[in-house]
């Protein structure tokens, strides 16, 4: 697979300061590090003799969970990165759970402006706490959610962005629709490679921001993650997502980064709720 | 040099009987190969009768093909008779219906427990040793024990339970009855759900799974779902709990087919590969 290495070890910060966007991960607080139970203790890791062939299977077949993805995410100039990219994820697993044709998008702000505030960012575990427990609002420009509010499934959509817009009242009970079930903790290189080899997607963070990784590939013989972005198609290369449509978005990590990230703490989503209205 | 050879021939054996030769000789005098020739004669005047007859060329009579041996029937019930000829036992009867019993009750009792291959082979298989050790024999039983094991060995476990049914039948004596057709697969399935358990989950099960979702027409109709599914009241799917009451013990992760009404009407483990999860669907009508 040849990636563009223009796009290979971003250094976060400086891209951000550079092209106007934002990033916004913050370290996890003291009582949130050991959140989310080892991906390590009940997953098999492949050895990294199997890497090779096993990403030559990924290759073979097109794509892996990339083609999950139904649209870049841009957060705008708010540092909520750890809420866009956890969105991303969420809507990944919905496809694969319900289907491509069946994802909600979802609005990241509408958790985001709970755990953070206009500049601070926030922290990829409490994140975590958040979805298990609360959820996000779907998106009030997507189809299917007016369609859904017109079945009368719920009640409440709020727009992708903007910290400052009030959520109507009730909010929560349609948040709750929408949430994770379990994560993960991913704290080596051999557990995050094994948990993108096996279709599982990753928050992983460093230089300040979060991003969603979705494939690991070879370059060269060497281990790289390629991941999704949410700064919308300015940024990265180009890739093919759901329903063959190519876009910009995505970037790599090497090795290195990878190690960085899972240093501090990298997690993998396990399941969504299912909503009883989704058939 | 061909009629002198002929005239020699029959000299060398005149005073013999010896069956009738027929020489069909042929324009250069050569005699025309040994075969089967029919003359006929249509007569032109009706009064006469046509003839129709066939000469042997060759004197003799040709052998028939040799006729192969009879190939004894691969049945269920001749490879059984077999297995119960091969025990060396004075008291066969008797064991046998002490094993046939065992074999009912045991049957009967773990109908709705065991579902399937390996527990009913390792529950049967124990139960024969309790019945024969404890009438000491089971080294005269040997046969039947082994080969009935080879029988069940690669069955599924339909084919497992109709064949100790009929081992159960000839102990007893009677006749076996033939297997049961296998039932036609329903096609009446509209919708499918694969339960998986994530963390069980494999790279090959994500490469089925991205075949489903890839298929524009089939991806809409699969849901695929963990078992500990939960909706948004965080009470357990309730689909999913349905689906694992159907299922009962059988193993995840599995595939189920799904009707109109909502119903579970079929159930498979997932296969191995996307072209075969796709055949296995497609067959029972998800397409």
């Amino acid at each position: 697979m040849i990636i563009d290495s223009r796009y290979l070890d971003v250094n976060f910060a400086v891209e951000a300061e550079d092209t106007g966007n934002m990033c916004g991960m913050l370290p996890p607080p003291d009582y949130l590090s050991d959140y989310s139970p080892l991906y390590e203790a009940s997953q098999r890791i492949y050895p990294e003799d199997e890497w090779s062939d096993r990403i030559a299977a990924i290759d073979a077949s097109g794509g892996w969970t990339e083609r999950y993805i139904r649209m870049i995410l841009d957060q705008g100039r708010e540092p909520s990165c750890v809420y866009a990219a956890t969105a991303q994820a969420t809507q990944i697993i919905q496809a694969k759970q319900f289907g491509v044709d069946k994802v909600r998008f979802l609005s990241w702000i509408s958790g985001y402006r709970h755990n953070g505030s206009r500049t601070s960012g926030s922290s990829v575990p409490g994140a975590a706490v958040w979805m298990e427990g609360t959820g996000l609002q779907p998106r009030n420009d997507d189809p299917r959610v007016k369609a859904d509010i017109a079945a009368g499934f719920y009640k409440h959509a709020h727009p992708a962005t903007g910290y400052g817009t009030a959520q109507a009242s009730g909010w929560k009970e349609t948040a709750r629709h929408f949430r994770t079930h379990e994560w993960f903790k991913v704290t080596s290189v051999g557990a995050f490679v094994s948990a993108l080899i096996n279709g599982w997607v990753i928050l992983g963070g460093r230089d300040g921001h979060c991003v969603c990784h979705v494939r690991p590939m070879l370059d060269g013989g060497k281990i790289i993650s390629m991941y999704a972005n949410s700064w919308g198609t300015s940024f990265g290369a180009t890739h093919e997502i759901a329903g063959g449509v190519k876009t910009r978005g995505f970037g790599y990590d090497s090795r290195a980064k990878i190690s960085t990230m899972v240093s501090r703490g990298a997690w993998a989503i396990r399941t969504v709720i299912r909503p009883s209205w989704m058939v | 040099m061909r009629q002198l050879a002929i005239w020699a021939m029959l000299a060398l054996t005149s005073g013999q009987a010896f069956a009738d030769i027929t020489l069909l000789l042929g324009p250069d005098g050569n005699p025309l190969p040994n075969g089967a020739y029919r003359l006929l004669v249509i007569p032109s005047d009706a009064t006469k009768p046509p003839v129709n007859t066939v000469l042997h060329v060759g004197g003799g009579v040709t052998p028939p093909p040799p006729v192969p041996p009879p190939v004894p029937p691969d049945t269920l019930d001749a490879r059984l008779t077999l297995l119960l000829a091969a025990v060396d036992d004075p008291d066969r009867v008797a064991t046998g219906t002490k094993l046939k019993v065992a074999y009912e009750m045991t049957l009967q009792l773990t109908a709705n427990s065991i579902t399937d291959a390996n527990s009913l082979r390792g529950v049967m298989a124990g139960i024969e040793k309790g019945v024969l050790d404890s009438l000491k024999k089971t080294a005269a039983w040997q046969p039947w024990t082994a080969g009935l094991g080879e029988i069940v060995k690669p069955m599924d476990f339909s084919q497992c339970l109709t064949t100790y049914k009929a081992a159960a039948a000839k102990l007893g004596g009677g006749p076996v009855p033939p297997p049961p057709p296998p039932p036609p697969p329903v096609t009446t399935a509209v919708k499918a759900l694969i339960l998986l358990e994530t963390e069980d989950s494999t790279q090959q099960h994500e490469l089925i799974r991205q075949s489903i979702r890839a298929d524009q027409i089939l991806s809409p109709k699969v849901m695929i779902l963990d078992p500990n599914s939960k909706t948004e009241n965080d009470q357990p799917d309730p689909q999913v709990v349905a689906a694992k009451a159907y299922l009962g013990n059988r193993p995840l992760p599995r595939v189920l087919a799904i009707n109109e009404a909502g119903g579970f009407v079929d159930d498979e483990a997932l296969p191995a590969t996307p072209e075969a999860t796709k055949a296995w669907l497609a067959e029972r009508g998800v397409k």
